[in-house]
């Protein structure tokens, strides 16, 4: 009886399977334009999938088996975004440093505006940018200049009274001058890295491909031993351990 | 191109020798000769000469079963120096029923299902074998690219396997695993699903599901609903989630992660044949209670044959900073064999940690023009002014010849 879930299942698939649906060759229309496929999609029932949108539209209707996009496309149009290239040069796309093409979402100053973007799917940057693309360009930074809360001083921008300047204005040795005996938070690790490597891990990746600097607090071993396990860990940590052939433990264990 | 590149074109002539040749075999593709120049974040000149080669051999055999297909590119940096760069995209060769409804592909080949793609040096089988379900099995060597060429380490596997039936009335439904070795240890495993249901008239639903095994967590969810209903007007509905994962070989995949969630309305409207109007708008959840909202509005216009011209404006408000802005751009055919691109592209945004808002401007036009039936030449040039840059100004020149 344990068998009859599975069975109904095949049964009903078997059943939906009795019509044969074969794809329509689409060759002999490569050259159309595409008005000309919407007005006869939509006579068929079709919902044309060339829309605006069809940057991340086009996915689902990629991987599914007996796909036609190969009938009207080369492969290089899928490597040309995927991965780089620019055989078919479109006069709308801009390069990026080096022959390859930028995304429809990297416009205007990219370098300046990536930082708001970098809030969206944090998996949608590593489609196409390994860590180390990130990092050529930002380890040229001090880190307190880019815009992560965490790394910032948290004292720089404080003013000294209402309205007068700010910390970051005077020079390290004169801090005794204002603050005598004191312990002073000097570079401070800022709490928000907490919740700012939840929400885009990747980007701490980008500098940190080792996470070195993470294992400073976050070993088992030494520093602050700050667990940084997921909820699910007591029943993951097995698999991860043997997939990787223990190299990540042991960093830390 | 590298040294393993070169040996795997080699093997694939080698392959070729063994198929009996066809009486006449067609060759095609296209020679793109690129120049570009350009100005770098740090304000250094490069000037990239690069040479792009893409082709597709077909009746290499009698009953034209056997193609051979290729595309790479090798650049350097004239300005710079360096050397010269090679990448091959791919460069395979098919055989169609080499088995009772069997399709095979050797050589390295871009692959996608539903739990992950990559580019791999290797075989990938399609058979039919027995009614409606399709099996696809494919894997090799792991090619990755870094930014100047192959980063690929002794023991970077990838393979995938999907399960589809074919036959189902106007859907689709693909079950796939793929998995990865960083040298030659585990480090991904992910299960997909990918459906889609057409509903005749009323619409249609899609769902993919992908589900990483070795953190079980839902790697990505994506549903909706898309509907055409109404003449001339589609309307999409889409829930969308993800976790990024790591490798297991990587550090990172022992750290605790956020999900993004993203709840996503989409219209596009079709006044008539010349106008079209289409906008989109996305709630988005970081974790933690950081949201954002953006959307996007454009209108397309196409006066007659050969004009269009388009405006869109997008705007984000929340975590992370807001930012509005608004492109257009035009492209018009004349004489049958020149066409004129223009468009420029304005944001202005304010970052989470920023006090004031900044704008940058970007500018383009391009050209391009059909000397011949197989030959075309063709322009582009930017310039970008924003806050950092007076100008970033850069171009591209083509020269394509079709065979």
């Amino acid at each position: 009886m344990k068998k009859l879930p599975l069975l109904i299942v095949v049964v009903a698939l078997a059943a939906g399977a009795t019509m044969l649906f074969a794809a329509e060759d689409h060759r002999p229309y490569r050259e159309m334009k595409i008005p000309e496929c919407t007005e006869c999609h939509r006579e068929s029932n079709v919902i044309p999938n060339h829309g605006a949108a069809w940057n991340t539209e086009h996915r689902l209707t990629a991987v599914k088996a007996g796909a036609n996009c190969a009938m009207c496309h080369e492969q290089s149009f899928c490597t040309d975004c995927h991965f780089g290239g620019g055989i078919d040069a479109n006069l709308h796309v801009s390069t990026d440093r080096g022959p390859n093409y930028k995304p429809k979402n990297h416009r205007s100053s990219f370098i300046e505006v990536h930082p708001i973007s970098a809030f969206d799917n944090p998996n949608s940057c590593a489609r196409c940018h390994p860590a180390s693309f990130c990092s050529d360009c930002h380890k040229r930074f001090r880190p307190e200049e880019l815009m992560f809360q965490s790394h910032r001083k948290g004292w720089s921008d404080l003013t000294t009274t209402p309205g007068g300047p700010k910390h970051s204005t005077f020079p390290p040795d004169s801090c005794q001058t204002c603050h005598p005996g004191s312990v002073l938070p000097a570079h401070q690790w800022s709490g928000a890295h907490a919740r700012e490597a939840k929400r885009n891990l990747p980007t701490c990746q980008a500098c940190h491909a080792d996470g070195d600097i993470c294992l400073k607090c976050h070993s088992a071993r030494t520093g602050l031993r700050v667990n940084p396990h997921p909820d699910n860990w007591g029943s993951i940590k097995g698999k991860l351990n043997r997939a990787a052939g223990q190299r990540t433990c042991v960093k830390c264990h | 191109m590298n040294i393993r590149s070169g040996i795997l074109l080699v093997a694939l002539l080698v392959l070729c020798i063994g198929f009996p040749p066809a009486e006449a075999a067609s060759l095609s593709g296209r020679s793109s000769t690129q120049a570009l120049w350009f100005s770098d974040e740090f304000g250094e000149d490069h000037f990239d000469l690069s040479q792009y080669l893409r082709f597709n051999a077909r009746k290499l055999d009698s009953k034209d079963t056997l193609s051979a297909t290729g595309y790479g590119r090798a650049w350097g940096d004239a300005a710079q120096g360096g050397g010269v760069e090679g990448r091959l995209y791919y460069l395979y060769i098919d055989k169609k029923d080499l088995a009772k409804r069997t399709d095979v592909r050797v050589g390295r080949q871009f692959f996608f299902v539903s739990a992950g793609s990559a580019i791999v040096d290797g075989a990938r089988v399609d058979t039919r074998p027995f009614g409606p379900v399709a099996i696809t099995a494919v894997g090799g060597r792991n090619v990755l690219f870094n930014t100047t060429g192959e980063a690929t380490k002794r023991g970077d596997f990838a393979a995938a396997v999907q399960a589809s039936l074919t036959n189902i009335p106007q859907g689709s439904a693909d079950l796939s695993y793929f998995i990865s070795y960083d040298e030659n240890d585990l480090a991904k495993e992910i299960v997909g699903l990918a459906a889609a249901k057409r509903f005749s008239k009323y619409g249609e639903l899609y769902t993919q599901l992908r589900y990483d095994l070795l953190s079980e967590v839902w790697n990505e969810i994506q549903a909706g609903a898309r509907t055409a209903i109404l003449p001339k007007f589609i309307f999409t509905a889409e829930y969308f989630r993800s976790i990024p994962v790591f490798e297991a070989t990587s550090i990172f995949s022992v750290f605790a992660v956020d999900r993004f969630q993203e709840v996503l309305f989409r219209a596009q409207y079709d006044v008539d044949p010349k106008l079209s109007l289409n906008g989109e708008y996305r709630n988005e959840r970081y974790g933690g209670g950081d949201k954002a909202n953006a959307g996007e509005v454009g209108l397309r216009y196409r006066p007659r044959d050969g004009i269009s011209l388009y405006g869109a404006g997008i705007w984000r408000t929340g975590t992370g900073g807001n930012l509005a802005g608004f492109e257009i751009s035009g492209d018009t055919v004349f004489r049958k064999n020149y066409i004129l691109s223009a468009g420029v592209q304005h944001d202005s945004f304010r970052r989470e940690l920023g006090t004031g808002y900044d704008s940058a401007t970007r500018f383009w036009v391009g050209g391009e023009a059909r000397l011949k039936k197989n030959i075309s030449v063709q322009a582009r040039i930017e310039d970008t002014i924003s806050t950092d840059f007076n100008k970033d100004f850069r171009g591209r020149l083509a020269l394509n010849v079709d065979f």
